[in-house]
């Protein structure tokens, strides 16, 4: 299930992915699903958020001029959930933050929590677990079966 | 001389005649001996059948019975006035007053007037009345009459229990209203009463609190009485005691906030535990996709396999959680029991006994005011045992855990309190999510987030209440107050 915002499609042409979740077998699933379609994607998984939103902060604009940055936020995670992470984001003063799409991962149903989402306007949709294949293909609105290779 | 004597006798003859009221001459036995023609018309007899009777044979039998003409008093000079029951010749009973004096030694003159008509309105009056008191004596309504200032002019029976009780009055003594009520009670009535005067009644609830701290509430209602003429009498007030009403309401109220929040727990409880149950499913239909999908490397491939062994472990062990904490929520059959603090204290210490020495605790219990509690065993065990492992699980690195225990009594319940000096809990950012299932704020330390959820479902099983007090790496109290069982 998800509800995506924005209708553009993502550049698939080396794009980064960030995320952030507290989970470490769904950071792995996460990661191994993204390379089966784009096989050299740069992948960063953080489990404690606090080394993520570090690792954004750093994040040096001019590396990306070109590629697209996605970020998938999981919402649950003890002492500082995606929500905390996402106001966070906000009063950051890099500008490359809002060139990232942001999207808020969860594995509740709790329906206050996919409302509470879109009501964030840096984000752009919500996923309810698990990540699959037709999700991320959807996003970069993929025709074929066939995995994009990087730089292709 | 004559002549004067029988113009005065021919008035008095017209006057005897011509009036109104019946008139009757008799002899000191009774006999008449004459009667004007109102007596006749009164009693329906002819002139001449009175002439040959006695006025005894006009009296109610049980009148005279009771009180027989007096003619020695008569005969003595004494004026009688007096009402008598008598009865005309169809045998209707009238009531009579009748003017009786000696004329002279030989003749009783008497005036008399048909006054049943005002017999009978007095007797409805009186039954009214009696009809009336009966009422006001016999509400639980307290009615108080008022002039048009406010000064008192009457009450019933409930009245003046009211009176007596919230406003310590006497009885008998001459009370104006505004000298009674409080200045703000006064300041009220000056501003309704004008509308009460125009005659729209008004109506409060008012509250006196008992010198032993129980509250009585009333009812209030204020109208105006008009007399029969239409014209204002004074102002009557109706006091109504709903003190029963009031507190089923305020039981009714804590009932209804009870149970919403208790509803609100277990939805709460439901999306936390749904959550807890798709998040390790979420990860098993992802791992076995990508193991269906394949062509993944052998690390990867094993890093799935791992992943997908650990959510189903973790699946087992919410659902295995869910089945501990549903068990508190069945009826409580154990035994309720005798819980000696000291005992159980040291059962425990003894029971964790590698936990302390591994980690140098120190645990301390002082129950000298409160020693025991009449409960259920097995709760009891339970939230000291959760309590005290959590304060020696989170407790600082590099500082040994010192808990200490002291119970004390309180209105009817007994109060436990289980203090630290360990990681302590920010309940600025968390304090609402601290006995939450589930929830953990320590990840560094292991831990599923479920013991103090436990220790706040138990102690409310038990009817009493948990709560918590702490500074981040200072240390925490956690506070329970629990009712002797019976």
């Amino acid at each position: 299930m998800k509800e995506i915002k924005v209708k553009e499609p993502l550049n698939p042409v080396n794009p980064l992915f960030i995320v952030m979740d507290d989970d470490v077998a769904y950071n792995h699933i996460s990661r191994i699903t993204i390379r089966k379609i784009f096989r050299e994607a740069d992948v960063q998984t953080f489990e404690k958020p606090a080394a993520g939103l570090e690792f954004i902060r750093n994040l040096n604009e001019a590396e990306y001029t070109n590629r697209d940055i996605v970020l998938l936020l999981d919402i649950n995670m003890p002492l500082l959930n995606g929500f905390a992470v996402l106001d966070a984001l906000k009063e950051s003063f890099n500008p490359i933050i809002r060139k990232i799409k942001i999207y808020l991962v969860s594995s509740s149903i709790d329906p206050r929590d996919s409302l509470r989402s879109l009501a964030y306007e840096i984000t752009s949709g919500y996923i309810s677990k698990p990540l699959t294949l037709e999700i991320l293909k959807d996003l970069f609105q993929l025709q074929d079966n066939n995995a994009q290779s990087a730089g292709d | 001389m004559n002549l004067d004597s029988s113009a005065e006798e021919g008035r008095y003859k017209s006057l005897f005649e011509q009036a109104t009221d019946a008139i009757m001459i008799t002899d000191f036995t009774g006999n008449f001996l004459d009667v004007n023609s109102s007596l006749c018309k009164l009693f329906g007899y002819t002139k001449e059948q009175l002439l040959k009777m006695s006025v005894h044979e006009l009296i109610d039998s049980s009148d005279l019975d009771a009180r027989p003409i007096p003619f020695d008093r008569l005969m003595n000079g004494e004026q009688q006035f007096s009402e008598r029951r008598m009865i005309t010749k169809d045998g209707r009973i009238i009531h009579v007053e009748a003017n009786v004096k000696k004329l002279n030694n030989e003749e009783i003159l008497a005036i008399a007037r048909d006054v049943s008509n005002l017999y009978h309105s007095r007797n409805q009056l009186r039954l009214s009345e009696a009809h009336l008191n009966t009422i006001l004596d016999n509400t639980n309504i307290a009615f108080i009459l008022l002039d048009k200032n406010l000064k008192v002019i009457t009450y019933n029976k409930e009245a003046k229990k009211f009176g007596q009780q919230e406003y310590h009055l006497e009885e008998n003594k001459e009370i104006n209203l505004f000298e009674v009520i409080t200045p703000a009670g006064r300041e009220y009535w000056e501003k309704m009463l004008p509308q009460a005067f125009n005659g729209e009644p008004f109506e409060y609830e008012i509250d006196y609190v008992q010198p032993d701290g129980r509250v009585h509430w009333y009812y209030v209602r204020v109208c105006r009485i008009d007399n029969n003429q239409g014209e204002i009498y004074g102002i009557m007030i109706a006091i109504q005691n709903i003190t029963e009403q009031k507190e089923m309401n305020m039981q009714q109220e804590q009932i209804t906030d009870d149970l919403s929040h208790r509803n609100h727990d277990l939805e709460q409880f439901a999306y936390i535990v749904s959550h807890n149950l798709r998040a390790p499913v979420a990860n098993i239909i992802g791992a076995t996709n990508l193991l269906q999908v394949g062509e993944n490397t052998e690390e990867d491939t094993s890093d799935l396999l791992l992943g997908l062994s650990e959510a189903a472990a973790k699946l087992d062990t919410v659902i295995q959680d869910l089945n501990t904490i549903l068990q508190l929520n069945k009826e409580l059959k154990s035994e309720f029991e005798f819980v000696d603090f000291r005992v159980l204290l040291d059962d425990i210490t003894e029971s964790i006994h590698s936990l302390v020495m591994e980690n140098n605790a120190s645990i301390s219990g002082n129950f000298e005011m409160a020693k025991e509690l009449r409960s259920i065993k097995s709760y009891i065990y339970s939230i000291f045992y959760n309590l005290i492992s959590n304060s020696i699980k989170y407790s600082k690195p590099d500082l040994a855990p010192v808990i200490q225990i002291q119970s004390y009594q309180k209105n009817g319940q007994v109060i436990l309190e289980f203090r630290d000096n360990g990681l302590g809990i920010d309940l600025n950012r968390h304090g609402n999510e601290v006995f939450g299932l589930y929830k953990r704020f320590h990840i560094e330390k292991d831990g599923k987030g479920v013991g103090l959820f436990m220790v706040k479902t138990q102690v409310e099983r038990l009817g009493g209440k948990v709560s918590v007090e702490s500074i981040p790496n200072q240390g925490s109290v956690f506070r329970i107050e629990i009712p002797q069982g019976n």
